[in-house]
């Protein structure tokens, strides 16, 4: 019998003159994993055997510039609207036809972008750690971590936080996992993402949002504030949040309810 | 070459050269500190905050320095006529040596690498 792990498949494939790389696993309705700053597909290496599993088409790509996908113009992407006419273009490259959106963090914001413009061409959204607003981080540490030399021990900084950004119920050996992807983040990738977050402004967008969406934060969130997600909520036409104890920004790799969370969304949404 | 390199006008048309670069500028944004440069026998000291090099001596300073960058004249001079920046592929080889405050040093690698870059662009001649 094959491991869950040998179930996902690699790919490459070229998206507005980028080679982008992807995983993917089992066949069905899609679902489009999006990761969060810094990171890669490989946050979502638990979730997508489990939803292939359960009979879903379930694809993470490595947005621009992270894991195995190459920069757009060797230019880090600054901002979450460029980030999710990539995606939007990536998905239509792979034929997943109206997808599930799904991500965290600065992949949730993503989500509720792709959803703010697109809210047609998306069945249903999951958006984690994310809102229309997430403005939280000092521009004057985005400015200076332009440079290198603005941010000395990124790596280290970036691995300590993994550990303050998980949760105190979070597993520890996924704990440990969270830590060492981050540690391999690129620093100016990782301060572009965070720019592009840091600007993401859909208040007033989020009432073209026709699809069900469903919200998840984690109690223990230190990068994303719980009024962010709740104004998120209130301006969303048919949301519902879940709210995750002992959880933190990284639900998808720290809580094993995670996604039998989502499985059920989408069984409830016919989907 | 009357005062071309090296010699204390050519130092300060390297000041003025780093100065014109964004890129160090950028770079160097977060350092406080100097760089000591030695040419063979001639040395100057280059005083760096906020991203800009703000004086130049000849020579060292009494204050010291937070690193020096040395080497033999005729190796700066290959260095600065070949037409790709070897500066790490010398520095790892020995042929520059660099002392002092290392971390300091690998901290602003793109702005040292950006000063050696103004100092190529000026070339070996008088300024």
């Amino acid at each position: 019998m094959r491991s869950p792990v040998t179930e996902i498949r690699g790919g490459y494939l070229e998206v507005q003159g980028v080679r982008l790389a992807y995983d993917e696993a089992g066949e069905g309705p899609p679902l489009l994993c999006l990761h969060t700053a810094g990171m890669s597909s490989l946050e979502w290496r638990f979730a997508l055997p489990f939803f292939a599993a359960h009979g879903y088409r379930a694809v993470a790509p490595d947005l621009p510039g992270h894991g195995k996908s190459l920069l757009r113009a060797w230019r880090p992407i600054e901002t979450v609207h460029d980030f999710a006419e990539v995606v939007r273009a990536l998905a239509q490259a792979l034929g997943l036809e109206r997808p599930v959106a799904i991500g965290c963090s600065l992949g949730g914001d993503i989500v509720l972008d792709l959803a703010a413009h697109h809210a047609a061409g998306l069945r249903a959204a999951v958006c984690c750690a994310a809102g229309a607003q997430t403005r939280t981080f000092p521009p004057a540490f985005l400015e200076r971590g332009r440079e290198d030399a603005g941010i000395p021990s990124f790596h280290e900084l970036n691995f300590y936080r993994g550990e303050a950004s998980s949760g105190r119920g979070a597993l520890p050996e996924r704990v440990r996992e969270i830590q060492w992807l981050r540690r391999r983040s690129d620093p100016k990738v990782t301060i572009a993402d965070l720019t592009a977050w840091n600007a993401q402004d859909l208040r007033g967008r989020l009432r073209a949002v026709t699809c069900p969406v469903l919200l998840i934060w984690g109690e223990d969130d230190i990068a994303c504030p719980r009024e962010a997600v709740e104004r998120t909520r209130a301006e969303l036409p048919d949301a519902e949040l879940v709210v995750l104890p002992g959880i933190g920004h990284f639900p998808m790799m720290e809580s094993l309810e995670f996604n039998d969370l989502v499985l059920d969304f989408l069984k409830r949404k016919g989907i | 070459m009357t005062d071309g390199f090296p010699s204390l006008p050519w130092a300060i048309q390297l000041q003025a050269t780093a100065n014109e670069d964004a890129e160090f500028a950028g770079a160097a944004r977060w350092f406080d500190g100097s760089v000591f440069l030695r040419f063979g026998s001639a040395a100057y000291w280059m005083k760096i905050y906020g991203g800009r090099v703000i004086d130049v001596q000849a020579g060292p300073s009494p204050l010291g320095f937070t690193f020096a960058i040395g080497g033999e004249e005729s190796v700066w001079r290959e260095l600065l006529r070949d037409p790709r920046n070897r500066f790490l592929e010398f520095a790892a080889a020995g042929r520059l040596s660099v002392e002092g405050n290392l971390l300091e040093y690998m901290r602003i690698t793109k702005a040292v690498i950006r000063l050696i870059e103004a100092a190529r662009k000026i070339g070996e001649a008088r300024p």
